[in-house]
């Protein structure tokens, strides 16, 4: 029942008959899984979000659940001869889902509330009457700020997106490849004084720049949130100039004797070494983007131009305290999310490797 | 352990074979001065072009907004006009802000923000426990390293929407605690208490995820010989893990606090969306309200210089924090 759900708000709506689901939902999979295993536990799940508090009365209840987690079977099977380990093991793992649920009810609770008329919202967990009156009211009718704006809105996230992250990973590449390969005067003290940078809080910045973007006329359409970002991050170039470092010389040192120039060598011998790294900051870059708040709160004044994310908060203010057109908004939301979490699925192993990367260079 | 598998490792593996560095560039340098000179000239060029962007964007997108920000503290500017056609107003809004007309307001938000990192300790000591737990040899730890991170990637207005419906007066947590005999309203997104546990509790719910990754990639560097031999000795589980991990553990957790501070401090989206029906953004009575908040609040009115000094006053605080953490930091590693 469940995974229909999934399958549906994913966009993919299959015969009711096929039952396929996980593995092969095309997108999302291990969003779709994790969301779909929760359910599973509802009893635990609706009772108040109370994280590890909750003990463990009903012990062979919650192995099983675990069960599905991963651990099939084995504690069972020997279940007169646990070793400690495996009791730790038992004990850890129940504690561990019981904040997964923690983690991914709102979500489930989300997808949930799409499905609802407004009238259940609040007051039922699975809907009493099933309903996708939200998914099409979200399109012309959410108190939005204009008519259709939801459309408009995905295409204006995907105008300050795509070109951004394109352009600003290739010339943080070409800074990263200088600062990391060449060596010319004044390069040191030009990094340190970009990292410096990182330090300015933004707060102190911003409505500076808000004029400036006003000045250089880049307010009345999206091209605030666009255009200074094309000049380069300097966190992307700190986590590839790492990776440039890992190239040995001899490398560049051969493809110069061959006499590839400067850029030749870069294009064609490095880039392609560290397209790995690359990846993964497009992906970081993209995630950020996507889901940037403040920046297009403050430099679009044009509302034809707001992104998913304003046009989600200045709906949601528009929209008062009634509850009628919170599925339509919670739909819409769900919408903003639905990009996020397919990088997510697919690039999962990249996103949480440069975290721990980051981790070991911190 | 095997699963944090990584390019990032697989290059760093083999990186600082530098040695060839210094022998080729003394090869070159050696035989023919004027040649490798004018090479030298080239590369410069090279670089200064390839950094060129970043150096125009530094100039023009932060250098200039900076020192404006610097400026504006003496003028009343109103963010449409050029600055210097503006008046000059001396210390005014220094006077506004410490004491004067937006005093209250101001440090109501400071503080406001000061609460909002409360979430900060509470992350590390939970995202330590799970990074503990999800760092045993045990089936499904790598299912639930992702589950944990999955609200941290996801798009902060989309999940505030969310809890802010869950947590709203009469909203989903309201009417469970009714289902359990609750009289009334727990007004989460109302009192000052339940703001400032709402708040908290969506910047863990949302962060603790991170800081269990960054724990657990911490944990894999402490040296298990260590562990062995302090097991050999007869030492037990929690005297290993408070004399051998937790000190292993401390540049990491340091980095977490430093940084995460940093970020908590200017804390804005959260609050803003959890309270977009309240005092817009600002929460009732403003007791959601930020010192970005503040700022932000400053735009609208125009008032972009008493918006620059508290900016700055924030600023100020998070570098002499920062400061303070570092020379910690320092005088710990002396004592080592």
């Amino acid at each position: 029942m469940s995974d229909d759900l999934i399958l549906k708000v994913n966009g993919t709506p299959k015969p009711e008959a096929e039952p396929v689901y996980l593995g092969k939902a095309p997108e999302g999979q291990a969003a779709a899984a994790v969301m779909a295993e929760t359910p599973a536990e509802a009893p635990v799940a609706e009772a108040p979000v109370a994280e590890t508090s909750a003990e463990a009365p009903a012990a062979e209840g919650y192995v099983a659940a675990e069960a599905v987690e991963s651990a099939p079977e084995e504690p069972k099977k020997k279940r007169k001869k646990l070793t400690p380990k495996q009791i730790t093991d038992i004990i850890v793992t129940i504690v561990l889902v019981l904040g997964s649920v923690v983690m991914l009810l709102p979500f489930v609770w989300m997808v949930f509330a799409t499905l609802k008329p407004h009238t259940e919202v609040y007051t039922t967990f699975f809907p009493r009457t099933w309903t996708l009156a939200a998914y099409s009211d979200m399109w012309d009718d959410c108190e939005f700020v204009m008519k259709g704006s939801i459309l408009r809105g995905i295409l204006n996230s995907l105008v300050a997106t795509v070109p951004v992250v394109a352009v600003q990973i290739l010339v943080s590449a070409f800074a990263a490849y200088a600062f990391a390969k060449l060596r010319f005067v004044g390069k040191n003290v030009i990094f340190l004084v970009l990292l410096g940078t990182m330090m300015i809080p933004f707060a102190v910045v911003m409505l500076p720049q808000a004029w400036l973007y006003g000045r250089l006329n880049l307010i009345n359409g999206p091209l605030a949130v666009i255009i200074p970002k094309f000049f380069g991050s300097i966190t992307t170039v700190f986590f590839l100039r790492q990776f440039f470092y890992g190239i040995p010389d001899s490398i560049t040192e051969a493809a110069r004797l061959d006499g590839a120039g400067y850029t030749r060598t870069f294009l064609s011998v490095l880039l392609p070494l560290v397209m790995p790294a690359i990846a993964t900051q497009a992906i970081l870059s993209f995630i950020g983007n996507w889901n940037d708040f403040l920046g297009p709160l403050l430099y679009i004044e044009d509302k034809e131009w707001w992104t998913l994310p304003v046009l989600l908060q200045k709906g949601l203010g528009a929209g008062g305290s009634g509850t009628s057109k919170i599925p339509s908004v919670l739909a819409a939301s769900l919408i903003s999310l639905v990009p996020i979490i397919v990088v997510f699925a697919v690039f999962q192993k990249k996103i949480i490797g440069s975290i721990v990367f980051s981790a070991v260079k911190g | 352990m095997e699963n944090i598998d990584i390019e990032a490792t697989a290059v760093q593996a083999e990186p600082m074979s530098d040695e060839g560095t210094p022998v080729v560039a003394q090869g070159k340098k050696k035989p023919n001065r004027t040649l490798s000179h004018t090479l030298q000239r080239k590369e410069t060029l090279i670089g200064w072009l390839y950094i060129s962007p970043m150096v125009i964007g530094l100039l023009v997108f932060t250098a200039i907004p900076f020192i404006m920000s610097l400026m504006a503290m003496f003028y009343k500017w109103d963010g449409i006009h050029d600055l210097f056609s503006s008046q000059s107003v001396g210390f005014q809004w220094f006077e506004q802000i410490f004491g004067g007309l937006e005093s209250q307001t101001y440090w109501r938000a400071f503080g406001n923000t000061l609460i909002f990192a409360i979430q900060l300790p509470v992350c590390l000591v939970l995202g330590f426990f799970l990074a503990l737990a999800m760092n045993r040899s045990m089936r499904g730890v790598q299912t639930f390293r992702v589950i944990y991170y999955i609200p941290g990637v996801m798009s902060v207005v989309a999940i505030s929407i969310v809890w802010r419906n869950l947590f709203t007066e009469n909203g989903t947590i309201d009417q469970i605690l009714y289902s359990l005999g609750a009289e009334e309203s727990a007004r989460f997104l109302i009192s000052d208490a339940g703001v400032a546990f709402t708040v908290n509790f969506l910047l863990v719910w949302k962060g603790v995820g991170y800081s269990t990754l960054m724990l657990i990639a911490g944990l894999q560097s402490v040296s298990t010989d260590q562990i062995e031999a302090a097991k050999i000795d007869g030492a037990n589980s929690w005297v290993i893990l408070m004399k051998i991990t937790l000190p292993a553990l401390y540049p990491t957790i340091f980095y977490l606090f430093v940084t995460g501070l940093m970020g908590s401090l200017q804390i804005f989206n959260e609050p803003f969306v959890l309270l977009s029906n309240y005092n817009g953004g600002n929460g009732v009575n403003n007791n959601g309200m930020t010192v970005v908040s503040f700022v932000y609040a400053k735009k609208g009115q125009n008032n972009y210089g008493l918006a620059s000094v508290s900016a700055w006053v924030l600023a100020f605080f998070i570098f002499i924090i920062t400061a303070i953490q570092m020379y910690v930091d320092k005088r710990k590693r002396e004592a080592e």
